[in-house]
Parts: C-alpha cells; structure tokens; sequence
C-alpha cells in the first residue's frame, strides 16, 4: 500500500510537469475540421455554381420576376403579381448571387489563374461570371463588380457602362483564347467537355449582350457586336449547340417549376398560367407550337362564336363551344377607374383559375426540365436584329429571321413551319390586324416592321426564356402588351407598368454596404422599380384612362378558335352547341 | 478497466465491515420543547456521527469508544459538548439559540468549501426542499424564482429547452448559459433548440439541455456562483455563472440501512386557451361564396373547404359543403380547439438506499418517470435515472470520493415547435369556428394522401398519427476523486471525471403529407465526450491570527463531439422507418465538435483576525478554438471582505454584517473550426458531388473575449439571526466579443467571425429572508429581486445593429448604445407634430417600417417564497414575478388575421349590414360618393374605422403628416374598412401584438403532511411518511398578453426572446406526493 501511494505521488508530479510542457501541441490538429475539404476542384465548384445558378435564374427568379415581366405568365397569385417582391426574398437572392454562385466561380479563376494545366477551365468559369453579371446588372443597374467577391467590408458598386465593357472583354477574351483541344472541364454540366462549344457560347453571348445594350451604349454595342458577328462560325449555328442548363430527376435537383407547383400540389390561384397576350398571338396565327408550349385546360371556359354555317360562306349561326387554350391577364380582369364598363359583360368575372392553360407539363414543369441560356433559334433572331443594324451577317435579315422560326420550329418538335410563314403578318413585309384583347386596347395584329417581326417571333420562340425578353421589352417597347390594371392596393398606382429593374435589397445592402448603396443610387437617380436603366430603351407612360372611348370588352379574342367556319369545328372534333 | 474493479470492490466494502456497539440515545429540543431536526452528532475526535430526526431523536454508536465527549451542532444554536461515560445511555439535549455569527460553509469554484463570511463575491443556495415534490419534468423549470438575479424561462414542452441566465446576458451570439457541474464534473451546457426557427426554416424539434433530465432526488444542493468573481477559477467556460449541484450521499451515522422511497404522480392540462370567436364562419368579407365557381357543382352549397379565414357569415346552421366533401351545417363548434387536446401524465418513482460507516459512505438510488403531455402521443417520456455515490477512506491519509449518474431517456415523439408545419399545435391559429374536430376525419384519402386546406391550417390528426421521432439517450456523468492528506494543511486532490452522452434519434414524416408529399426519414446520431483531469494541491494553515486557504492547480479539459446525420429526402414507401426506404442515396453529415483547454490556476485567501479576507486568483488557459499566438490567455480576481459587526457593540439589532468588494476577469475563447476557412459539401448535381466555399469567413486574428466584473455586496443577519438580508450591487462588461457579423454579400460572404464589441451588464439583487414565526407555527419568508440592465456599448466598426431573431420583419435585435434586445417592425405612421396616426386613402394603415416596437428585458424579476408548518402540515408556496420587457406575439397577428380571435368581432355586424344588405361599396364605405361627391350618412359605422386618425399627404418635404383644412386643423378620417381588412392591416400596425410581458405566477405549491410519530410508530420500520398535494405553475396572477398567450412565451431559448409564434398553450401541472423512509 505505502509503495502505491509513492507511485502515485510520482504519477501526480509527474503530470503537472508534462502539462506545462506538452500545452498547446495537439490543439491545430483538434480544430480542424476532418470531415470537411482544404481543397476543391474547378468541376467540384463549377458542378455546384451551375445548379445554384439554374436555381436562382431560371427558377426563383424567372417564377417570381422575369416569366412574368415577358408577358409569359399572367397574373399569378393576384394583384400583387406584376412586380412581386419581398425584402427578405430580394436578400436571399443577392446572397446566392454574390455568394454561392459568384464567390465560388471567383475561387475557381482565383485558384487556377496561374495554373496553365487549367487554362480553358479558367475561361469557362470567366465565361460563367459574365453571364451571371448580364443577369444581375440588366435586372438591378449598377451592382458591385471590380470589388465583389473580395471579402471586403464595403464593396462600391459599377456602372452599368463599366461592367458591360468589362464583360464584352472577358467574352472577347474568351472566345480568342479557349483551346478546342486544350485542358478540358471533366463533368461538364453544360456541354460534356466540348471546348468548342464553349468558344461559340462566348462568342453567342458576346453577341447577345452587345444586342441588348445597343439602344443605351451604341458603340460599346456595335463593336463587340459586330467582331462577335463577324466570326459566325463561332457562334450557336444548330439546336445541338443550345446552351442549356437541366435539373435532374433526384429530388435534391429537382427543378423550381416541379417541387413548387407539381410535387405539392399547389392549389389553383398560385401555380403559373400562360399569359393572356402570348397565347393571343399562337392562336391569331394557328401557331402548332401552341400545343407543345402550352396545356390545355381542364376546365374550359366556353365561348359563344359565329362561324359560317356547314358548307356556306354566307350563311352564320352562333355557336358554343370550349376553347382549351386560353391565356390569363396581368391583374386578372380588373379594369381602370373612368372606363365605366359593364363588369356583366366581362367574360372573366367569376372564371375559375383552372380555365386558363398552364405551361406544358412533360417540358416545363418536369422535374428534370432544362432552362435555355442561348438557342439556335433566339442566335436567328438576334442575327437578324444585328443586320437590320449593320453589324454584319452572311445572309439577309429575312433569311435570318425565316431560319429563326424554322430552328424554333424544329426545336418544340413542330410541324407545318411552311405554311406558318405564309400567314399575314408573319411572312416578311406582310401585315395582319390580328385579334383584339380583352378590352380591346392592344392587339396580336404585326406591322410590316421588320423589327416587329423580328421581337415578336423571338418573344414566341423563347418561351420561358424570361430574363430574355424582358430586355428585348424594356429595349424595344415594341410587343403590344399592356400595364397591369389594379396592381397593389397599397402601393396607390392605378396600373402598374412593366418594371425597369429591380430594387436593390434593403436588408443586406441597405443595412450593410449602404454608403456604397447611396453612391449607386445617387449616380441611378433614385431605387424604384421605375428607375430607367441606361441600357433601357425611355419608356413613355401610357395614360390608359384617357382610352376611354376605345376600350370595350370584346370577346375578338376567343373569335373563330377554331376557324371561321362550323366545318372547321367538325373538322377539329369540337363539341359545340348551336344557339 | 483496474480502476473499475477497484471501485467495484470498494462498493461492497461496507458490508463486510463489522464492529462493536455502544449506543447512546435521546432526544434533542429547542427551549420551547420543540424538536430539532438535523442536528448533527459527532464524536469528538472521530469520524463517528449522527443526525436527529424528526422528533428530534438521535441515536450514536461510539463503539470502542466508552467514554468522551458528543458534539451536537445545529445551525443557528450554539455548539454543545456533552460527556459521555460508559453507563450514558440515555441523553436528552435542549441546544440553545446562539446569537453568535454562524459558521455557513459553502461550496465554492472547484468544490472548495468555504466559510461563506470570507467570501469576497455573492452566491446562493437554492432552496432544493420543493423541488422533488412539486416537480417538474423538467428539472431546470424548478429553479424558477430561486435566487436572485437568476432568470429562468421555462421551457414550452416537458423535455424542452430551459433558458437560465445568470445576471444577464454577457454574449451578443452565444447561448449564455451558465456552467453546470455536478459532483465536481463540468457538463455540456448546449441547448437542444439551436436548429428551432421561427417558421418551417429549421429542424424545429427542441431536445432540450442535457442537463434538465437529472432527477431532483438526487439532488443535496446546488449552489450558484453568478459573478465572474465567483467562477473565475472555472475559467472560460464559466463566464455565464456556475450552478453547482452536489448530489446525496450517506451521512456518516450509524451504519443503518436505510430506504428512501418518493413517489409522485401528476396530471398536466392546458390552462388557457385563446379567446375565440364562434359568431362568424369561414368566408370572406362577409361572404361564403364569391362567385358560382366556388358553389359545389353538385349540390349548389357553398364550399365551406374554399377558405382559409373566419372572415365569413354569421354562424346560423346554413347549409353548407363541409370539410370532408359532405353536407355539414355552417355552425358553432365551441370546443373544436378543446377537442384537440386531452390530459397528460407524469409519474416517478425515485428508491433510494443509503449506508454509511465511519470509514465509507454509499448511497444509491434508482428513479423511473413515465409521462406524457396533452396532445396524444406527443411528447411521451421514459426516464431510467441512476445515481451512486461512494466514499471511502483508504488510510487516514488517503479518501476517495466517486460518484456515478447514469440517465437512459427515451423521448417518443417530441413536438415541432413554432410555426412549422409538422407542429400539431399551432392549429389554434388557425381553426376557424365552424370546423369540428370531427371534420378532420378522416385526415387522408383512401391513397394515404392528406387532405389539403386552403392557407398554412394543416391537419393536427396528420401530425400526431403519421410523423413520429424518438431519441434515445444514454448519459453518463462519472468523478473519481482521489485526496491526499500529505501534511497537517497540505492536501493532494486528483480528480479524473468525465461525462459521456449519447443520443440516437429519428425523424420520420409519413409519405402524403400536404407539405411534403414524398416524406422524410432522418437519423442523426451523436456522442459528445467530456473529459476532466484535475490536480489541485491545497494548503490550509492558520497562525497567529492569520489564516491561509491557498491552492495550485492544473486542469485538462477535453471535448470530443463527434455525430453524423443522415437524411432520406423522399420516402419509397409508407410507413417504413429506416434510410434505406429512401429513393435516393442519403449523404452521411457529419457534425464533430472538439476543443482542449488547459489550464493552469492558483487562489490565496487569507484571513487576519477573522475579520479581514482578501481573495486573490489567477488563472491561465490555452484553448485549441483560437489561432496559436493568441490562443494563451491569462486572467485574475482579487476580493476583500470585512466583518463590520467585529468592531462595533454587540447589540440586538445586527448580530452579523459584513462588506464585500471583488474585481475579477474572464477569458473565454471560441467555438470550434472558426479559424480556417474551408469548402463543404454542397449536393451531388450532374454526377459530381459539388463543393462550395464556407460562406461565414473565419478569422486568423480572433482573440479571446473578456469579461472583466466588479461587485460590491453587504450581508448581514439581524434581530438574533431572525431576519438575513443581502444585497449585490454588479457591474460587467464582455470585450472582444467574438461575434459572426453579417456582411455584404458582395463580398463572397454572409457573414464573418470577429473580436468586436462590448456588452454591459449592470445590476442588483436582494435576498431577504425572515423567520417570522419560529415555535410550534413556523412561517419563512424568503424573498429575491433582480435589476439587470444589458446594453450593448459597441458592436463592429461600421455595424449598428445585429438581428439576432426574427418573425417576417419583426425582429429582435443589439443595437448599439441600446438596451439588449430592441423589438422592431412596422408601425402606424403619424404625423410628425401632433401625432395623429395616419392611413391611406382606402382608410387602411398607412404605416413605416423599421420602427421600435419594445423591448425584451424585463425590468426586474422576483419572487416570494413562503412556508408555513405545524405539527406535522406544511405548506409552502412560491411566487414568481417577472416585470416589464415586451412580447412581439405572431400567434395572434394570425389568429387575428384569420378571423378566428374574439378581437376580430367589432364591425362585423355594422359591415355585414353595409356590404351586404345596404350594398354599399368601398368608395361609400370610404366617404366618397358618386361624381366625386362626399358620400352622404357618413357618420353611419359601417364596419370598422381607426379611431382618431387622419388621410396621411405627403408636405411639401416629401413627409408624410395628417390631412388639414384651410385652417390648419386636422381633418379626421372617416373611412370605414371591412374588419378583415383591419385585421390583415395587423401586418403593417404590428404595435397591437405588442404586449408587456409583465407576469406574476403561482410557481409551485405543496401542502403536506408529515405523519405523526404515533401513526408511524404502529408501521413496523417505518421511519418518516410525508404525503403531499402538489402544484405547479397553478395560476397567472396577473399578465397583460391576451389569454392563452403566456407571457414567458418565446421561439427559442437562446438570446432572440420576446417573439413568440405558435407558442404552445400554456400547461399546469397537479399532483400527489409520497416520501417514506424506513
């Protein structure tokens, strides 16, 4: 017993003494983290800056903005819709932006610059950074830029001038530089590791933004635009080459469209229905593509129609019938103040939300449906803009525009293109009145304008494309839309126009960078959705209540679905009623 | 595995011990004759004691021992030694009150005894005599209202989260929760409810602190250490305070048996429920259908399933397609809340068997809890506790002390907390009036898919019988101490302890689910470890009239998380609870956690005359959370005590006083991994598991935070030890606080880590406790009250303001050179000069956000505590005040804004009568009439107005002021608004659910009864039998938040109080309990 307490004794000294000695030597070891990584690789990062980026812009974002803002979905969850927004929701946008797509791209060219082994690599993710600007500085103006990604406390904002040259430059660059048989992007999420189609993404996007500021920086525009133009080889020449971004079918990549409105069920007033004007002009035209962009609804609204009785060209009987294609207006069926319109003759009073068609399941609410970034079709389209302003191009602008519809055609599967191109209206140098609205204010009818032409087929070929042709829109003005009727209530607008941009978020710009916030703002002239952007064509207001005199409800739109005559009911297989 | 079998031989050791007898007995009595219980017996110059009982009777075997003398030490009374002779054998003692100062000995930081007149800084001891009876499951609720400048906030479920702070809080982001240790074992005090949110964001399951599952009757003491000053030797993970909790052993009496048995059953139920309305159905301004496509086809009825909100028809048995697709009837279901509820209970069973010898000491119990809460199936707990406790000494020299607490808890079922929507609760936000409960069966279709409501209302029935969750812990808390007695003064003690916890769970949500069609499967499973190595070299001496307490010590602490967490995403099929019925490979998570601290520590106090004490420490760590050249940090305390009542007359009113001033600092480092940044896992997408940077930037500068605190304190016993007052004064302030700040996003980052920062703590606590009557009738009163003032001082350069909780855009903020926890939202605008609130043309809220809306802190916190007793009845009851702070309450902005709370009926009527019968629109309603004239009987109520406000126009400033006449006065609105519109205005005007949090509440009350000696007498064995009617949490006295939301109502433990959303309602708990000895 006496011998243990000695050992003990020894023990205890003893390990007073290591202490002191043997404090801190394990302690980086106990700190670090095991089952986290040190390193990440270009593929690692650019797998996860895609699906964010998907995500973000051809999810929330083109859901909740920009589908919206293209007239391709009507009003969706009521009066709000137009220019829904939340502070907190404009938050968390800005963080997946700036954080998790932004910063992780940045690590990728931050890490591998100096590396030659990483060469293409690197200009891929250059490529991706300034696509993921073209989005963020046509939506919200000037945004951080030089300084962003930097770990700064407070990062100053750019202009929009400075980031456009910026981003021309590195697509530029880009497209030069990429070596079709260099190092190569193994798990390519876009084009399997195709260098080549890379280099035509640069060149297309070069392009397509150079378009798109072409109203608010002409020669910034017309140079990048006409040496992207120039080298054509380099740009998307077939619907094999679409730039596409998918979601997949495990539930951790299921896309936006299908875990909101399809996994869930979603009730009738929030899922997404076609817009009013967009469905106006497939049907106008008889376009096949309507029914592979849009689904029929289930449960019709029916129509009263005069259609010239069976086998007579004179002789017209009044008729009823279902008509399944059927698109929803902005605001629903409000109306402006001092209209004085008989609300009993508005055939959408009371119309349940199910009578208007929703986007085509199987392409645009599956779980692995794909987002087009750039399409042969839209390449056409924006081709033809650019002769019409001499930028350059091998063929006419006609050309350019028929192959623009041809591509769209064969895109959705689509027959009957030939005939299609005939119709008035759509055949080049060709007018149509087209149908009339619900109040009669604008109609589907296209000029001989060949720009007309041009933006209306590129708004029907780019469906869901909505960031897209919000641009085009808010460039141009030229599709005929109207404003939103009743938006609000709070927000004290009788109708609210097509949004500018989008305002910058409150809490973490406002509350965290705000003196570099007040400077953009300042050099914006103010952070309202109304505050024109330099890149944007001047809007004019539109004074809808002084329409008075031409606005009525009319049913034009709905008239002669099927044709002009009963025989083409019975041709189409309708059930009708005649009255 | 030698240290096991040694402990093992050890524990039969005392019945191998066999000795001689010589037994003296007697009886012990105060002057009046009344008996004392307690007082304890020793043999002079031995180890051999005893205690007296009930009746004050006593009995002592001295053994060899045939003559000496018997110390008989009660506390309050003077010593008395009396000799004994070998023919002693019956001894009658009358002990005598003593007006001298009392010897209290506390326990201080480390275990170290002390008496608690040299102590140089405040602590308390919990009044522990109520807490085995009126028990809570939840053993931290029972602190309530026990000591002053303790805060509790009761957890919302029995096995949820209790949120203790100990003078307030001294961390922006921390949970600051004090250090509990148990027998000398330092325990892991992290909450259980740090992935509960606000609404659907989180985990929303609370597991609750480790430390709320330790059974009461296990428990001898607990001591709380509140200032730095009091835990600084404890170190950084002390800085929130200690409460120390020393667990039962045997006293050393005369090797008898004995069995505690304690017994105790109690029945849980609602309290309160909110206030409905049961005029109105579901509808909408007034209505039931808006237009022909939301009539059923079929039978033409209006579909009563089309709506969300009560906003409806009045209730008059109408016709009416109801919830399950059959025609119901549009009519009052008074009870349909009541219906969903029933009534719990908690039963435990505690045994405990106690022994102990000159030599050794054993004592072990053995606890069983069977409960279960007032939603069925929820919350149902099975609690196996076991504690031991073991001593012995091995030579005159050498002790040793263990203890062992082994806790096996299973949790059936836990409730989701909040707004989520798997929480079966928060259905009493939303059930309009006409649903019944029996409206909600079936809850799914003949395809096992839920039925869906219109809006956030989910079918209770759906959470309680097709999601489940369980979580198994297996919890040991184990101390080995060793003390060596080297010389006279000089002692060795080495200590080995460690606490092991292991918790299994799953979650499982049923496939068909509204919310989650493809439902989930979940395993997380952790073991935390908590290793303690501590030696302690201490030297006592007195000479002259000096006196020295001083020691040397060093301390390894290690923790060693480690878990991993696994989720199946989409379920193949129903009811199969297991990862591999998931669709998809789940991804293993893991969740490691580990620190070291070393540290090393010395303390001298010394003591001149008795009458001056001076404490000094210091200790230094070296922490493996902060980057190497910082991660040393060193920290002292220095203390000074006078006895004041030394150096003037004895006399009758202060018979003991002394002052006390204390200074100290604490260091405290980091959580782990917060210095590296690196990438983390981010999903698997095109094949490629993809990673991402960390988006909170980690720091290689970080530094340790320091709490440097001063206190000053009087404590005095007056009129003959009648009456003990002490008062605290205190002040704080933590620097360097290691805060994750939120940066631009611009950035490439959310948020980062950084020394920024201080927080100011300031306060007084009271203790006032008075004897007031002392004979056969026995009344105490012990009264505690509180003033903490928390303020930030600074935050990071460039930072204003951190929002630390938040409800939508209510949230709970530290704001710079304000009060800790400033509330804010959107409020009503006024205008700037007069005040009047203003509102849009359309006669709704005009309102501005960003506005200050209250604030949490309570402005002080109290409690009374009173016993009576006579004869054999007892009974003592606790009051518990807290005063002011405010509650944001996002329960009743939804109950309001779905039309089913009784606040929502003014108007209704008048409406009803305008919208409907007169066919007035909202132009009318809003006074303006055809061709821009005013609309005539505008003085008429047609539904609801904001009384006393004014059209706000924008000036020639751009700021927005009320609408005046030529004249300059105020033109006073008079637009009418539909009553659901005032209500969904609560979104804007969110001052309304803004309520003083202020409560007074019965806490606890037992009425018992000890049974006299002649009853006992006649049960063979039977030493003591106390029966007792128990209660807790009986009654609010008084509140001012709206009924069923009680003012201690909050969505989480942690530092983001005063929100509360979909609260559960509050419960009362009643109950028998049984305590034998024999």
């Amino acid at each position: 017993m006496k011998l243990k307490i000695q050992n003990h004794k020894i023990k205890v000294v003893a390990l007073i003494i290591l202490f002191s000695f043997s404090c801190t030597n394990k302690f980086e070891e106990i700190n670090t983290n095991e089952f986290i990584f040190s390193e990440a690789s270009p593929e690692e990062l650019f797998s996860g800056v895609v699906i964010n980026t998907l995500d973000l812009v051809g999810g929330t974002l083109n859901d909740q903005f920009y589908n919206t803002y293209a007239s391709y979905y009507g009003g969706k969850g009521g009066q709000f819709n137009r220019s829904f927004y939340t502070e907190s929701g404009l938050d968390g946008f800005w963080k997946k932006f700036y954080v998790n797509i932004l910063k992780n791209n940045q690590d990728i060219i931050d890490n591998y610059e100096n590396d030659p082994a990483y060469t293409n690599r690197v200009y891929i993710a250059k490529i991706w950074k300034s696509y993921v600007y073209s989005i963020l500085v046509s939506t919200f103006g000037p945004v951080p830029y030089e300084d962003a990604s930097k770990g700064l406390n407070s990062v100053k904002y750019d202009s929009e001038e400075f980031i456009y040259t910026n981003i021309l430059e590195e697509l530029k660059e880009a497209t030069n530089n990429i070596d079709v048989s260099g190092d190569i992007l193994e798990q390519d999420p876009i084009f399997s590791g195709d260098n080549s189609k890379w280099k035509k993404f640069a060149n297309t996007l070069r392009l397509k933004i150079a378009l798109r500021i072409s109203a608010g920086f002409p020669s910034l525009a017309e140079q990048h635009g006409s040496e992207a133009i120039a080298d054509e080889n380099n740009l998307v020449s077939s619907n094999s080459e679409n730039v596409t971004m998918k979601w997949g079918i495990e539930q951790e990549n299921w896309s936006f469209n299908y875990s909101r409105y399809v996994n869930l069920q979603a009730n009738d007033d929030v899922v997404p229905y076609l817009n009013f004007y967009f469905i106006l002009n497939f049907k106008t035209y008889k376009d096949p593509r309507l029914i592979a962009i849009a689904e029929p609804s289930s449960d019709p609204i029916t129509i009263r129609d005069e259609v010239f009785k069976s086998g007579s060209l004179t002789e017209k009987i009044t008729v009823e019938y279902d008509i399944p294609y059927f698109g929803r207006p902005l605001g629903g069926s409000a109306v402006v103040e001092g209209w004085d319109l008989d609300a009993n003759k508005n055939l959408l009073n009371g119309l349940p939300n199910r009578s208007y068609s929703q986007p085509k399941r199987d392409l645009f609410m599956a779980p692995d449906m794909a987002y087009n970034i750039i399409t042969y079709a839209e390449t056409n389209f924006i081709k033809a803009e650019a002769k019409l302003l001499e930028w350059g191009g091998t063929k006419s602008a006609e050309q350019y525009y028929y192959d623009g519809i041809d591509a769209s055609f064969q895109q959705y599967g689509s027959t009957g293109n030939a005939e299609y191109k005939n119709r008035d209206g759509i055949k080049w140098g060709t007018v149509s009145i087209g149908d009339r609205g619900l109040f009669g204010l604008v109609t589907s009818g296209i000029s001989s304008e060949p720009l007309d032409k041009i933006v209306r087929q590129r708004w029907l070929a780019s469906y869901n494309q909505g960031h897209d042709m919000w641009c085009v829109q808010k460039r141009t003005r030229i599709l005929p839309l109207t404003d939103q009727f009743a938006p609000d209530g709070s927000s004290g607008l009788v109708y609210a126009p097509l949004s500018e941009r989008m305002i910058y978020p409150p809490i973490s710009e406002g509350g965290l960078n705000n003196e570099a916030l007040q400077e953009a703002i300042n050099a914006l002239g103010g952070n309202t959705l109304y505050t024109p952007l330099k890149m944007n064509k001047k809007y004019t207001p539109v004074k809808w209540e002084t329409l008075s005199d031409i606005v009525e409800f009319t049913q034009d739109f709905a008239k002669n679905f099927y044709g002009d005559s009963e025989d083409d009911l019975i041709d189409a297989g309708i059930t009708y009623k005649i009255i | 595995m030698v240290k096991l079998k040694f402990s093992l031989i050890l524990l039969f050791f005392p019945l191998i011990i066999f000795s001689q007898k010589n037994i003296i007995k007697g009886n012990i009595s105060d002057k009046s004759g009344e008996p004392l219980l307690g007082v304890s017996i020793l043999l002079k110059d031995t180890q051999i004691g005893s205690t007296s009982d009930l009746d004050g009777n006593y009995s002592i075997n001295t053994k060899d021992k045939t003559n000496g003398v018997l110390v008989f030490n009660y506390l309050g009374f003077a010593v008395k030694n009396v000799n004994f002779t070998k023919n002693t054998k019956d001894l009658d003692i009358i002990l005598i009150e003593s007006a001298e100062e009392l010897e209290e000995i506390v326990v201080t930081a480390l275990g170290i005894k002390r008496d608690k007149k040299s102590l140089s800084y405040s602590t308390q001891k919990v009044n522990t005599e109520d807490m085995a009876e009126a028990r809570s499951s939840n053993f931290l609720n029972a602190l309530a209202g026990k000591a002053s400048g303790v805060q509790i906030v009761n957890s919302s479920t029995p096995t949820g989260s209790t949120r203790v702070l100990i003078r307030g809080l001294t961390s922006i982001t921390s949970n600051n929760q004090p250090l509990y240790v148990i027998d000398g074992v330092p325990l892991d005090s992290s909450q259980g409810d740090g992935g509960v949110s606000v609404w659907n964001s989180g985990d929303d399951i609370d597991l609750g602190s480790p430390i709320s599952a330790i059974n009461p009757d296990d428990i001898e003491s607990i001591q709380i250490l509140k200032g730095a000053n009091a835990s600084a030797l404890y170190g950084s993970r002390a800085s929130n305070g200690v409460v120390l909790i020393t667990t039962k052993k045997a006293n050393k009496t005369d090797s008898k048996i004995y069995v505690d048995i304690n017994s105790n059953t109690s029945i849980v139920s609602n309290r309160e429920y909110p206030k409905y309305q049961y005029v109105y159905g579901a509808g909408d301004n007034g209505r039931t259908s808006l237009n022909p496509s939301m009539q059923d086809a079929t039978t033409g009825l209006p579909n009563v399933g089309r709506f969300r909100r009560a906003y409806g028809m009045p209730l008059l048995g109408q016709q009416v397609l109801d919830y399950n697709g059959t025609v119901g009837t549009y009519s009052p279901n008074i009870n349909n809340v009541k219906d969903l509820y029933q009534i719990g209970t908690v039963s435990t069973n505690t045994i405990a068997i106690t022994r102990a010898t000159d030599k050794n000491s054993l004592r072990l119990s053995y606890s069983n809890t069977l409960g279960d809460h007032v939603m069925d199936r929820m919350e149902e707990v099975k609690r196996n506790n076991l504690a031991l406790r073991f001593s012995q000494d091995i030579t005159e020299k050498i002790k040793i002390n263990t203890s062992l607490i082994y806790v096996n808890q299973e949790v059936n079922n836990r409730m989701y907390r909040n707004g989520s929507q798997r929480n079966p609760a928060n259905n009493y936000m939303y059930m309009v009036p006409n649903m019944s409960s029996e409206n909600l069966f079936p809850y799914k279709d003949e395809n096992n898919n839920a039925f869906n409501y219109e809006g956030d209302f989910n079918n209770p029935y759906w959470n309680l019988f097709e999601n489940s969750n369980q979580d198994v812990t297996n919890r040991v808390v184990t101390n080995f101490t060793l003390n060596w007695k080297i010389l006279k003064g000089l002692n060795l003690k080495t200590r080995v302890n460690g606490a092991i916890n292991k918790v299994e769970r799953f979650e499982f949500n049923n496939m068909g689910a509204s919310y989650d069609p493809d439902g989930l499967y979940r395993e997380i499973s952790t073991s935390v470890q908590n290793w303690n190595y501590e030696a302690i070299l201490n030297y006592t001496k007195k000479f002259n009239d000096f006196s020295i307490v001083s020691l040397l010590g060093v301390n390894r602490f290690d923790l060693r998380r480690s878990g991993t967490r696994q989720t199946a995403i989409s379920l193949l099929q129903r009811d199969i609870k297991s990862l591999s019925n998931g669709d998809e490979f789940a991804p293993v998570i893991y969740l490691p956690n580990n620190k070291r601290i070393n540290s090393i520590f010395s303390s001298i106090s010394t003591g001149y005359k008795d009458t001056y004490f001076l404490d000094i420490t210091g200790r230094n760590d070296w922490s493996s959370t902060l980057p190497s050249f910082t991660n040393s940090y060193f920290y002292p305390s220095i203390g000074a005590t006078t006895i004041f009542t030394k150096f003037i007359p004895r006399n009758d009113i202060i018979t003991f006083g002394k002052v006390r001033a204390s200074f100290a600092q604490v260091g405290s480092d980091t959580s782990f991994d917060r210095v590296i940044n690196a990438y983390v896992e981010g999903g698997n997408y095109n094949n490629t598991t993809w990673l991402q940077l960390q988006s909170q930037r980690k720091n290689l500068e970080l530094k340790p935070e320091l709490t440097s605190s001063t206190e000053i304190g009087i404590e005095t016993k007056l009129f003959n030890n009648k009456i003990s007052f002490d008062a605290t004064f205190y002040r704080s302030s933590t620097n360097n606080q290691i805060i994750p700040v939120q940066v631009t996003p611009t950035s490439g980052f959310i948020s980062k880590f950084i020394n920024a920062g201080e927080v100011q703590n300031e306060g007084i606590e009271l203790f006032l406790s008075a004897k007031i009557f002392d004979n056969k009738f026995k009344w105490q009163t012990d009264v505690n009250w509180s003033k903490n003032e928390s303020s930030v001082v600074s935050l990071a350069d460039g930072v204003d303001r951190l929002l630390i909780r938040n409800f939508f855009n209510v949230g709970v903020y530290a704001e710079k050179d304000q009060p800790f926890g400033n509330l804010r939202g959107n409020a009503q605008a006024t205008d700037p000069e007069t005040g009047t609130p203003l509102v849009l043309p359309n006669g709704r809220v005009r309102w501005e956000n960003d506005q200050l809306l209250g604030n949490a802190q309570a402005d002080w916190i109290g409690s009374i505590r009173n016993s009576f007793s006579y004869k054999g009845f007892s009974f003592n009851f606790l009051i518990d005040v807290k005063m002011g702070g405010d509650l944001f309450s996002g329960t009743m902005i939804k109950s309001v804004n779905h039309g089913i709370h009784a606040e929502t009926l003014p108007g209704r009527e008048e409406f009803l009568l305008s919208s409907i019968i007169l066919g007035e629109t909202n132009n009318e309603r809003q006074g303006l009439g055809l061709f821009g004239n005013d609309y005539a009987d505008s003085n008429r109520a047609k539904g609801v107005i904001y009384e006393g406000a004014a059209l706000g126009v924008e000036d020639a400033n751009g700021n927005w002021v009320a609408e005046r006449d030529v004249n300059g006065n105020i033109v006073y609105s008079e637009r009418w608004l539909s009553p659901q519109l005032k209500g969904f205005d609560g979104l804007q005007d969110q001052t309304r659910y803004v309520y003083d949090a202020s409560y007074v509440k019965l806490r606890e009350v037992v009425i018992g009864y000890t049974f006299q000696r002649r009853i006992i007498n006649k049960m063979k064995k039977v030493k003591n039998i106390k029966l007792s009617i128990v209660g807790r949490d009986l009654w609010t006295i008084y509140r001012n938040t709206p009924q069923g939301i009680d003012p201690e109502a909050g969505t989480t433990s942690g530092n983001g109080q005063g929100l509360e959303f979909a609260s559960f309602l509050p419960t009362r708990s009643i109950g028998v309990n049984l305590k034998l000895r024999f």
